[in-house]
C-alpha cells in the first residue's frame, strides 16, 4: 500500500542502521541533503522512479516493495502490461486474491518454463 | 521558560570535547587531523538523526539557525546552511552541528521535551530548544558556542596545525610583524567605497594580519574565518604584543 510518510520513514531508518550519515547519502543518490531530508521525514513526496531505485540499491532494500511504499509500479512492469493489456489486465486479476504463497510458487513455475 | 544552567569553566567545557573526541575515536578510528567530522559525530556516534528544515517558517523567526529534541534523538538545522545546497555555508553548518551536539552532551539532562504528542516524526511537538541567534549570549548558548569550538579546533589538534604551518609553537605576535608586506593591507588600486574607509580606519591594525593568519587554517578545519581567528586568539597564538596582557 503506497504511504509517503512510511516511504520516508523506511529509508530513514534503514541509512541510519547501515551509519550512513545524511549528506553522504544524499551525495551518493545524487540529491541535495534538504531535499533527502524532507523526503525522509514525509514533507516531500517520494521522488522519481529513477531515484527510488537509486535509493534502494544502495541502502540494499527490495525496489520493487520500495516503489510500492512510493505509490509506483515500476515503468518496466508498466510497460509489460500495455504490450498485452487485456491478457495481463485479466491475469494480474485472477492472480490479486492469491495468497503469497500460491504466488510464489505459480512465479517458479513460470520462471522454470520460461527457461526451457 | 526560566532555567538555570549550572556554571561550566572553559576548561571543564573543553575536556567534555575532548571526552567525546575520544570516545569517538575509540570506536570509529583516532581522529588526528582536521578536519572534525562532526557529521559522523552527530549521526553514527551520538546516534541523533540529522535533517534540514525551514526553521524560519517553523518557527516565525529567520533567527533560528538549529533545534533539537532530546527524547525524539533529532536535530534540525536550518536549511539555509545546506553546504551542498548553499556554498559558502559550510563553515556555518559545521558550526551549528557541533553547537547541537554541545547542548546534547552539556545539557540533555537538563532540557526535556515539553509534549510528545503525536507520532515518531511528527515535529509539532515543541523541541527541546529553539537556538537562536539573537540569544547567543545565554549562558545555555555561551556553552554549546564553547563546545563547538573546542570539537572543532580541539587545542591539540590545532596547535599541531600550527607547528607544522608556522614553524613553531610559538604564537604571533602583531608587533613583530607590523611593518612587512605580509602584515600590510595592500593598496588598492581600485575605487575603495567610502564604508570600506570609514570601517578600515575604525578597526584595529592588527585585524587584516590576524585574519590572514587564520585564513590558513580555516579551510583546513572546515570553519569560518572568524571562528578560527577568534580560536586562536583565544588560545593566545596570535597576539597583538609581545608582552602578557589583560587586552590581547
Amino acid at each position: 500500500m503506497s504511504h509517503p510518510k512510511r516511504f520516508g520513514e523506511v529509508i530513514r531508518a534503514r541509512r541510519e542502521e547501515m551509519q550512513i550519515t545524511l549528506r553522504k547519502f544524499a551525495a551518493t543518490v545524487e540529491m541535495s541533503p534538504t531535499y533527502l531530508s524532507k523526503v525522509e521525514r514525509g514533507e516531500f513526496p517520494p521522488p522519481a522512479e529513477k531515484k527510488i531505485l537509486a535509493i534502494a540499491k544502495n541502502l540494499d532494500l527490495d525496489s520493487d516493495e520500495l516503489l510500492g511504499l512510493a505509490g509506483r509500479v515500476a515503468s518496466d512492469v508498466s510497460q509489460i502490461i500495455q504490450k498485452q493489456p487485456t491478457e495481463m489486465a485479466s491475469f494480474l486479476r485472477a492472480a490479486g486474491d492469491l495468497p503469497k504463497g500460491e504466488l510464489e510458487r505459480m512465479l517458479r513455475q513460470m520462471q522454470k518454463r520460461s527457461k526451457e | 521558560m526560566a532555567r538555570t544552567i549550572p556554571y561550566l569553566s572553559k576548561p571543564s567545557i573543553a575536556s567534555r570535547a575532548d571526552a567525546l573526541l575520544d570516545a569517538f575515536g575509540a570506536v570509529h578510528g583516532k581522529v588526528t587531523a582536521p578536519p572534525i567530522p562532526v557529521e559522523d559525530i552527530l549521526e553514527c556516534h551520538l546516534k541523533l538523526s540529522l535533517g534540514f528544515d525551514d526553521l524560519s517558517l517553523r518557527f516565525g523567526s529567520s533567527d533560528v539557525l538549529g533545534a533539537i529534541w532530546i527524547g525524539r534523538r533529532e536535530v534540525l538545522i536550518d536549511q539555509r546552511l545546506d553546504p551542498v545546497e548553499h556554498v559558502g555555508t559550510e563553515g556555518r553548518y559545521r558550526f551549528t552541528i557541533a553547537h547541537e551536539i554541545g547542548h546534547w552532551e552539556l545539557h540533555r539532562d537538563l532540557l526535556t521535551d515539553v509534549r510528545q504528542l503525536g507520532f515518531p516524526g511528527d515535529l509539532a511537538a515543541s523541541p527541546s530548544l529553539v537556538c537562536r541567534r539573537s540569544e547567543a549570549k545565554k549562558p545555555i548558548e555561551w556553552q554549546a558556542d564553547r563546545f563547538a569550538a573546542d570539537l572543532l579546533m580541539p587545542a591539540g589538534v590545532l596547535r599541531q596545525a600550527w607547528l607544522a604551518t608556522v614553524g613553531t609553537p610559538d604564537p604571533l605576535v602583531y608587533d613583530d610583524h607590523k611593518n612587512t608586506t605580509f602584515a600590510r593591507r595592500p593598496y588598492s588600486r581600485g575605487m575603495t567605497s567610502i564604508g570600506t574607509v570609514m570601517r578600515r580606519s575604525t578597526e584595529e591594525e592588527h585585524s587584516y594580519f590576524f585574519e590572514k593568519v587564520a585564513r590558513e587554517f580555516a579551510p583546513k578545519f572546515q570553519v569560518s574565518n572568524q571562528a578560527m581567528r577568534i580560536r586562536l586568539e583565544d588560545m593566545g597564538l596570535l597576539r597583538t604584543h609581545r608582552e602578557a596582557s589583560l587586552f590581547i
